[in-house]
């Protein structure tokens, strides 16, 4: 069963406390794609990139003030914009950078094997 | 002689590992897989949905899908149920939101039968529930949004359904 919620929205320091990279399999598992956030645990952060579970995005805006829960919304990447679909305004996001093209790759494993970094699987 | 006996020893360490390596067979082929990576079908990074919206210090460490706060996994799930719960712990001198991101369909009567506290780390000192669906049958009133759960389950939602 997956979430109806494909974006969460975070304050501060989100992900905090975890080490282990099962919590954004849990989340990528639950059905959530991507997560704006002003800020992310050092860690956390690392392994959204590493498992290529959960692109975190981050922003200069406090949006968890701003959205409400279930409000329809879309994070576009590529121009680093929140547009909030019903009224059309829009926030502005921090670049993905270097992060970006491993996630898309589905992390850090498959991105080495496809820049040619590490052998790829055979067959 | 000496071969013969290290072959010996070889055969014995496979057959003692003979039920053990069957029982991984088994436990890797029934396992759920999980493949979860974002999938965006090579089209460019945008993404549409609604949004869940949380506040500041989300734990993520303590995320514990309620599918197995269901006690008695032998009963069918009957209905289904979506759980956002928000917990707050005392992790050291910080007080911090535990995001429980529980996804997954549980059975609520067992829920609000059992301490579900236990299951959870024992540092967790408060839980709410944000929101209760139903997939199927009417929703649930919204005045169950912030029950508490405590020492003693969702004692709070007893009282208030």
């Amino acid at each position: 069963m997956k979430t109806d919620y494909p974006i969460l929205i975070g304050g501060d320091n989100f992900g905090c406390g975890s080490s282990r990279e099962h919590a954004p399999v849990a989340l990528g598992a639950a059905g959530a794609k991507v997560c704006v956030s002003q800020s992310y645990a050092r860690i956390f952060f690392r392994n959204c990139v590493s498992t290529g579970e959960l692109y975190p995005v981050e922003t200069d805006e406090r949006l968890c003030d701003v959205l409400e829960t279930g409000e329809e919304v879309e994070v576009d990447m590529e121009r680093d914009v929140l547009t909030v679909v019903a009224s059309g305004k829009t926030y502005s996001l921090k670049a993905l950078g270097d992060a970006g093209p491993v996630i898309d790759a589905g992390g850090i494993f498959n991105y080495a094997r496809e820049s040619g970094m590490i052998k790829a699987k055979s067959g | 002689m000496r071969l013969a006996a290290v072959a010996t020893r070889a055969n014995s360490a496979v057959f003692r590992a003979g039920p053990a390596r069957r029982a991984g067979a088994r436990a890797r082929a029934t396992a759920t897989r999980v493949v979860a990576k974002v999938d965006l079908n090579g089209g460019p990074r945008v993404i549409r949905g609604k949004c869940f919206v949380t506040k500041d210090n989300i734990d993520t460490d303590q995320i514990i899908p309620a599918e197995y706060l269901t006690l008695v996994p032998s009963k069918p799930v009957a209905g289904g149920f979506l759980l956002a719960i928000f917990l707050r712990s005392d992790c050291g001198s910080a007080v911090s939101s535990v995001l429980l991101f529980s996804l997954f369909v549980a059975r609520l009567h067992v829920l609000t039968r059992s301490p579900v506290t236990r299951h959870l780390p024992g540092r967790v000192r408060e839980a709410r529930i944000v929101r209760v669906d139903r997939p199927s049958g009417r929703p649930l009133p919204d005045s169950l949004r912030g029950s508490r759960l405590d020492e003693d389950g969702l004692s709070d939602f007893d009282r208030r359904r």
